[in-house]
């Protein structure tokens, strides 16, 4: 049989019935394979939201793509001592973007590449799906959650646009290293936890004023940034955050923290690209009337219906993820002075949200009924 | 007892019902065989579903069929299918390539996969020139299937992909275009 004899449309019909795996060994075939896979495929790849690098139960690199709201690997790197079992043949070799590796056919993993050196490789596999993908797709790179056992690992890697590590103290230096010398990220999701054993932190309870990242850190300018701490006492995402969305759950936040976060945002001081914050705080409550004293909180009148905030989500993990923050329904609201632009305020138990409207005081309240 | 998947979407197994007597036509390949056939397994095929619809307009009374692109060994094979599949509806082979979800029921898969390759390649290609949704279907993703667990060598080999220092024959493959 002759792939290349069908007619086009049987060669697109064909090639659509691949699985990612065996689609993605078949472009290496030839290099008009790779060509006639990228041209006649092109719908099927624009399905495809995002590839990611992720890590299995050890932090041996996994490669994800979406596939039915679910992740599929198509790739997995590791050492040299793999189970063979699993293998439906034996070794041959592949020169992927300049690398010449070692690779098997796994039935649970796509392509098992082995390398004893990982870097190097991922960065190749990278450049190659980042060839017959194209850069539309989001490249999401994920460090394993084995923080106790494993060191942060994460390649520089072209059109990385999202992060998501997991970070113990020992860590933060090597994201924060990692994240300097790198183009601003899109989306960073970072959970981060200290041990209350170790070094300088000590079992006497939450440290108020620590900050995991300096507030130069290029962390802060992601547009999107999603964070899960515990032990800090006080996300320094709040005072430090240079984005646009900010999705944090915390242990505690202390009350004086989120007023001067408000009194910053309406002082034109600092967040000036704020649209949304949203605070789930795990073991306090938010003290509602304090917070609003001390803010100088406006009211709508309370006989009438408030606007809802909602934003479409800068970053969706999968396709079945709520598209758009959580709506905001609050009568309370602040004016930042520099603009008079608006933020709905809306504190519930333990969840604090804030909404900023492109919308002066003015038309802010023509818009309520 | 647990419900069946995707049931509603699966082609099922022909099963007799009640209808009018067969009307059998001749068909002849481009090579000269002369073969007999059901209208109703025919009409599986839009291009010939079109010629007889032609001849039924005129009231001309349709003797034969002739498939001139199409040698008598594949035209056997694709009358072979297209009795098999003659009650199918033909809206859930079109839903099935729409919706890039195409289930092969045993008897097809059975069918296809005994084929040596270059008759696969053949059927799939009378099914393209006679327009059978279900056969091309059943047939791409069947060669797509082959392709499970081999390594790039024995891709190259079972699709015929050239070395890259060769140089193509002429067809009508469009990758180098």
């Amino acid at each position: 049989m002759k792939l290349f004899k069908f007619p086009y449309l049987v060669q697109q019909e064909i090639l659509h019935n691949f699985e990612y795996k065996n689609l993605l060994l078949l472009s290496f075939v030839s290099k008009n394979m790779n060509k006639l896979i990228k041209s006649s495929q092109i719908a099927r790849f624009k399905s495809v939201n995002f590839i990611e690098y992720g890590s299995g139960r050890s932090d041996e690199p996994l490669v994800y793509i979406p596939h039915k709201n679910t992740r599929y690997t198509i790739l997995k790197l590791t050492g040299p001592f793999e189970n063979p079992a699993r293998h439906e043949n034996d070794y041959f070799t592949l020169n992927i973007s300049g690398k010449i590796v070692d690779v098997r056919v796994c039935i649970f993993h796509g392509l098992v590449v082995f390398s004893r050196s990982w870097e190097p490789v991922i960065k190749s596999i990278h450049n190659y799906l980042l060839n017959l993908f194209g850069s539309s797709v989001e490249y999401r790179w994920t460090t394993s959650t084995r923080t106790d056992l494993f060191e942060v690992f994460i390649p520089r890697l072209k059109n990385l646009s999202v992060l998501n590590t997991s970070c113990g103290e020992n860590d933060m230096k090597t994201v924060d290293t990692y994240l300097l010398s790198s183009p601003v990220i899109k989306r960073i999701d970072f959970f981060i936890f200290c041990s209350l054993d170790r070094g300088f932190f000590s079992r006497c309870g939450y440290m108020p004023t620590e900050e995991p990242f300096p507030p130069e850190s290029k962390l802060y300018q992601a547009q999107s940034i999603g964070v899960t701490q515990r032990e800090l006492a006080t996300p320094a995402v709040l005072r430090h955050y240079q984005g646009r969305q900010a999705f944090i759950k915390c242990e505690r936040c202390e009350n004086q923290d989120l007023i001067e976060f408000i009194n910053r945002w309406k002082s034109g001081e600092a967040f000036r690209n704020l649209e949304y914050l949203e605070i789930e705080i795990l073991i306090s409550e938010v003290p509602q009337n304090r917070i609003f004293y001390a803010t100088g909180t406006k009211y709508i009148d309370v006989t009438k219906r408030s606007p809802t905030h909602t934003l479409p989500k800068i970053f969706i993990d999968n396709g079945d993820d709520e598209p758009n923050t959580d709506p905001i329904t609050s009568h309370a609201y602040v004016v930042r002075e520099s603009d008079g632009h608006v933020a709905s305020v809306q504190i519930q138990r333990d969840t604090f949200s804030f909404g900023v409207w492109d919308k002066t005081e003015e038309e802010f309240l023509r818009m309520v009924e | 007892m647990a419900p069946k998947k995707n049931s509603a979407k699966r082609p099922q197994p022909s099963t007799p019902k009640p209808s009018a007597p067969a009307r059998i036509v001749k068909v002849q390949s481009s090579d000269g065989h002369i073969l007999q056939a059901d209208v109703r397994a025919l009409l599986l095929s839009s291009t010939l579903a079109a010629t007889i619809k032609g001849y039924d307009d005129e009231n001309k009374p349709l003797e034969k069929l002739e498939v001139n692109n199409v040698v008598g060994f594949t035209l056997k094979l694709v009358l072979e299918w297209c009795e098999k599949h003659k009650e199918d509806d033909p809206a859930i082979a079109q839903a099935e390539k729409d919706k890039k979800n195409i289930f092969i029921p045993s008897w097809d898969r059975h069918f296809l996969t005994k084929l040596p390759m270059g008759n696969l390649f053949d059927l799939i290609t009378a099914a393209y020139h006679l327009d059978i949704t279900g056969l091309i279907n059943y047939g791409c993703k069947t060669v797509a299937n082959s392709a499970k667990g081999k390594s790039t060598e024995e891709m190259r080999e079972l699709f015929g992909i050239p070395e890259p220092w060769e140089q193509p024959s002429t067809s009508t493959a469009t990758w180098d275009d």
